[in-house]
């Protein structure tokens, strides 16, 4: 399976150096709300997990990101 | 035509329509678009180019796209989100143009449907594909 710093790299056409705990919505150009639901729909994509509305506007960082996700994965 | 909720999409689903391309027509997005390019617009001109003739606009095509979008797949529920768009090759005023969509994927975090389109001229010249991506946005789902 694809990473996610793989994927998210990808979708927003960045480098996956750049994707740390601190990357965030806030501090990120690439990262505006049509990249965040092409992110969110590539995960689906990739991994088959699925995120709810309210994971979907509450994701703000990698972090966040990344703990939403490995909840839902080991959930699964 | 209904259109459909995000739950009634399935992958596979598709929808066509044809639509002849007339000097109205043609005339109609010259005036919408103000592109008043001497290859679409003289016939003079045009004669001395490798086509010969007026050629139709790239962007009406697109228009034929949405048609599809709003009024036949998912028809009405949704807003597009993206389009990739390649124009193959030429069309012509008095061709009659077939519009094809087909789902080929829905995601369901985001209510994402993707849907392949493709344009043929004359029944089996492929003049136009790429995939676009809408968004249901009915609020009960």
């Amino acid at each position: 399976m694809e990473s996610l710093k793989a994927i998210m790299a990808s979708v927003l056409g960045i480098k996956q150096e750049k994707l740390n705990d601190n990357f965030s919505r806030d501090n990120s150009e690439e990262w505006d709300s049509f990249n965040h639901l092409m992110l969110m729909s590539e995960i689906e994509k990739k991994t088959g997990i699925k995120f709810t509305i309210k994971e979907i506007e509450s994701i703000k960082s990698f972090k966040n990101l990344k703990d939403t996700f490995e909840k839902k994965a080991k959930a699964k | 035509m209904k259109g459909k909720e995000f739950s009634e999409i399935n992958v596979g689903d598709g929808a066509s329509f044809t639509v002849k391309i007339d000097e109205k027509l043609h005339n109609a997005f010259s005036n919408v678009s103000g592109d008043k390019s001497p290859i679409h617009c003289n016939e003079k001109f045009s004669s001395k180019t490798k086509f010969e003739k007026r050629i139709g606009y790239a962007f009406l095509l697109t228009s034929f796209v949405s048609r599809l979008y709003g009024e036949y797949l998912p028809g009405g529920t949704s807003v597009c989100i993206k389009q990739d768009a390649k124009f193959v090759k030429p069309y012509f005023i008095g061709d009659e143009l077939k519009v094809i969509g087909k789902v080929i994927g829905k995601m369901e975090s985001t209510k994402f449907v993707e849907i392949k389109t493709e344009i043929y001229r004359n029944k089996n010249e492929l003049i136009f594909r790429g995939n676009g991506i809408v968004q249901v946005i009915l609020k009960n789902e």
